[in-house]
């Protein structure tokens, strides 16, 4: 297109007087001359085709002269003919057009001079300064003088040139669209594909010398993009790995716990075992023979049982069989449990004296009326079933409470019952102390004669006294703590007794 | 009765017992006794105060006066010579440990406190004493004490019985 609207001129000094050697120093001069002439693009040297051994120059040649130097140029021609008058051969050419003068004489060449510039059609001359401009990407405001000026001096219509104009600058005036169209183009292209190819890429780059725009407009945003889909890829990536690591952490997790599930399940089997076993074991005894602990033993020891596990199913086992131990103070029972099953009464007492005094008392002190009012219940419905169990009921707080109810309550009148007190005379006008020793640690003894309630007592030897105060005090607690044994027949007489 | 948590003082009767000062010690353990059951303005041992006795102020002593007597004194021996020697009799007690006279329940009577043997030809068991021997000047009376403690008058053997349980129970602990 910008072809269109320039011109080839071809000068050659055709001169036959003209020596090689002057004709040289004429075509030197004429060159640079030439390159000082602004818009007649750069020149070359024409060679003579017959010199052999050296270029012999014979003339310059202007390859892009603009259409409206052209005027210019020749008038610069004429003057130095007139100046000094050679033969010079004067080509101008313009597509298939060639305009050729020979001669020494200015006015020739002042005459060709209208003619050349008709050569060029005026909307073509206009359109060549109006691309030349728009090379920069925008028409600067002396570009647009320039381009009034010659507007007005080729005479063209103000319209033509308008759009001759915006023709040349294409359909973006300004630098800052031009940017903005092809940061959207290549957005889309890296949408479509990453990275680019090979066809993209020069596609890419032809966009932007047709929007003329340089590389360093250009790389900035090449890179951003890059930037922004490499860091996109990157966070996809981590979030992948990230997915990954967790559904294998997942799935460890899962096989731990099934294998932690099976290790329990096994565990627990065992445990069972271990559980049925003490129960065979313990079935007819409570100290088991030998030969029992002996395999008990070889049980826990085949079936790895820890401790833990080992008392949890004795404890169970021996529970089950021989009556609960169960205590609010952390107090063991067992030894009171032992000495039942004996039936060794007198020391099972002396037991459960102990064992109430830890489980009621900071310094095994014996027992008061507040410290009675505060007896823990599951202990004292632990004590009492022990004592039941293993006497059938005859012995146990339960079986004395039962007597306080048949007496109706009243204190002295338990006392007597159960046979901690003896009596003479009419209206047991004398009472008779006992000592602890008097006491029967026999099953032959009355029905709640034990155990006895020395845990209240500070002697024994010197006499086993219990005061009614105490006696009506623990059965409220007594009550209390299992109020189901409370008959119903004696509900009337409790009623009426309040 | 609540047992105090202190720091008891135990310097002053090691001082004495290795000075074989029997008599002495017999005070200051009788003090420690009224201090540890806070009972030091009142002057004397009940036994209700036995009865709740700490523990551990029962174990030292005993173990105080074992250790400087050779086992000769203390709580222990009086323990061990109320269970299997008096077979846990009261009057056959007192008169074992040479508290009085004769063995009689009825017509025993107490020595008088300054008439003890304060040496280790005593009889076994014959110390610490101070604590049965000391009353109030009413209960003297009753005791046939003369207003003197209990000397020339008859033995609490409750008081005696609260020791005897307290150390049972002590030693369960």
């Amino acid at each position: 297109m910008l072809t269109e609207s320039k011109v080839k001129l071809i000068v050659q000094f055709t001169d036959p007087d003209l020596a090689i050697h002057d004709r040289e120093a004429e075509a030197e001069l004429l060159y640079a001359a030439a390159k000082k002439i602004i818009g007649v693009g750069f020149p070359n040297y024409v060679i003579d085709p017959s010199g052999t051994t050296k270029e012999l120059r014979m003339g310059v040649e202007l390859p892009d002269v603009d259409g409206d130097r052209i005027r210019t140029v020749l008038g610069f021609l004429c003057d130095r003919i007139a100046h000094n008058p050679i033969e010079t051969q004067i080509e101008l050419l313009h597509r298939t057009t060639r305009l050729q003068v020979k001669t020494r004489d200015p006015k020739d060449l002042a005459a060709v001079i209208q003619l050349a510039e008709r050569l060029l059609p005026a909307p073509y001359i206009f359109q060549g300064m109006a691309e030349h401009y728009a090379q920069q990407g925008e028409i600067s405001p002396a570009a647009y003088a320039n381009l009034q000026w010659l507007q007005h001096q080729l005479d063209l219509d103000a319209e033509a040139c308008r759009s001759i104009i915006a023709k040349a600058l294409g359909p973006y005036h300004t630098r800052q669209e031009r940017l903005q169209a092809y940061q959207h183009v290549l957005e889309a292209e890296f949408q479509r594909q990453y990275p680019l190819s090979e066809q993209t890429q020069s596609d890419l780059q032809r966009l932007a010398d047709n929007l003329k725009l340089q590389a360093q407009d250009v790389a900035p945003l090449h890179e951003n993009y890059a930037a922004l889909i490499t860091a996109e890829a990157e966070q996809q990536h981590q979030a992948e790995e990230e997915a990954q690591r967790i559904t294998q952490l997942q799935q460890a997790t899962l096989l731990q716990m099934e294998q932690e599930e099976q290790a329990e399940r096994q565990r627990q089997a065992n445990a069972d075992h271990y559980k049925q076993l003490v129960q065979e074991v313990l079935t007819h005894t409570l100290f088991p023979t030998e030969f029992d602990r002996g395999r008990l033993e070889q049980a826990r020891l085949i079936w790895g049982l820890d401790a833990e596990t080992v008392r949890a199913a004795e404890h169970e086992a021996t529970n089950s069989l021989y009556g609960q131990i169960d205590s609010a103070v952390g107090v063991d029972y067992t030894r009171l449990r032992q000495l039942l099953w004996t039936g060794n009464w007198l020391e099972a007492d002396q037991e459960t004296e102990r064992v109430i005094l830890l489980a009621t008392s900071k310094d095994m002190c014996p027992l008061t009326l507040e410290t009675i009012a505060t007896f823990p219940c599951i202990d004292l419905i632990t004590i009492d079933s022990l004592w039941r169990r293993y006497s059938n009921g005859q012995f146990g707080f339960s079986a004395q409470l039962q007597t306080y109810h048949m007496v109706n309550r009243d204190a002295d009148d338990f006392l007597r019952k159960v046979d901690w007190q003896g009596s003479f005379g009419w209206g047991h006008l004398l009472q008779v102390k006992k000592t602890y020793r008097d006491l029967q640690f026999t099953l032959e003894a009355p029905t709640g004669h034990l155990p006895t309630w020395r845990w209240v007592c500070i002697t024994l030897e010197s006499d086993y006294t219990i005061t009614s105060e105490i006696v009506d005090a623990f059965f409220a607690r007594v009550e209390q703590c299992i109020p189901t044994t409370v008959p119903p027949s004696s509900l009337v007489a409790s009623e009426s007794a309040e | 009765m609540q047992t105090v948590s202190v720091a008891w003082n135990y310097s002053d009767l090691i001082a004495v017992l290795k000075a074989e000062d029997w008599q002495a010690a017999d005070q200051v353990t009788f003090d420690l006794m009224l201090e540890a059951t806070q009972r030091s303005q009142v002057g004397w041992m009940d036994r209700g105060a036995m009865a709740a006795f700490p523990c551990e102020v029962l174990h030292q002593l005993d173990h105080l006066w074992g250790e400087y007597s050779g086992g000769h004194f203390g709580f222990s021996a009086q323990q061990r010579i109320y269970h299997h020697q008096a077979g846990m009799k009261a009057a056959r007690f007192n008169h074992l440990v040479g508290w009085t006279p004769w063995e009689s329940r009825l017509f025993g009577f107490f020595k008088p406190y300054n008439t003890l043997q304060f040496a280790l030809s005593a009889p076994e068991g014959h110390l610490p004493a101070l604590w049965f021997w000391e009353l109030p000047w009413v209960t003297s009376w009753f005791a046939g004490g003369f207003g003197t403690g209990r000397g020339l008058g008859f033995g609490d053997e409750v008081l005696l019985d609260a020791l005897m349980l307290r150390l049972e129970r002590c030693s369960l602990v």
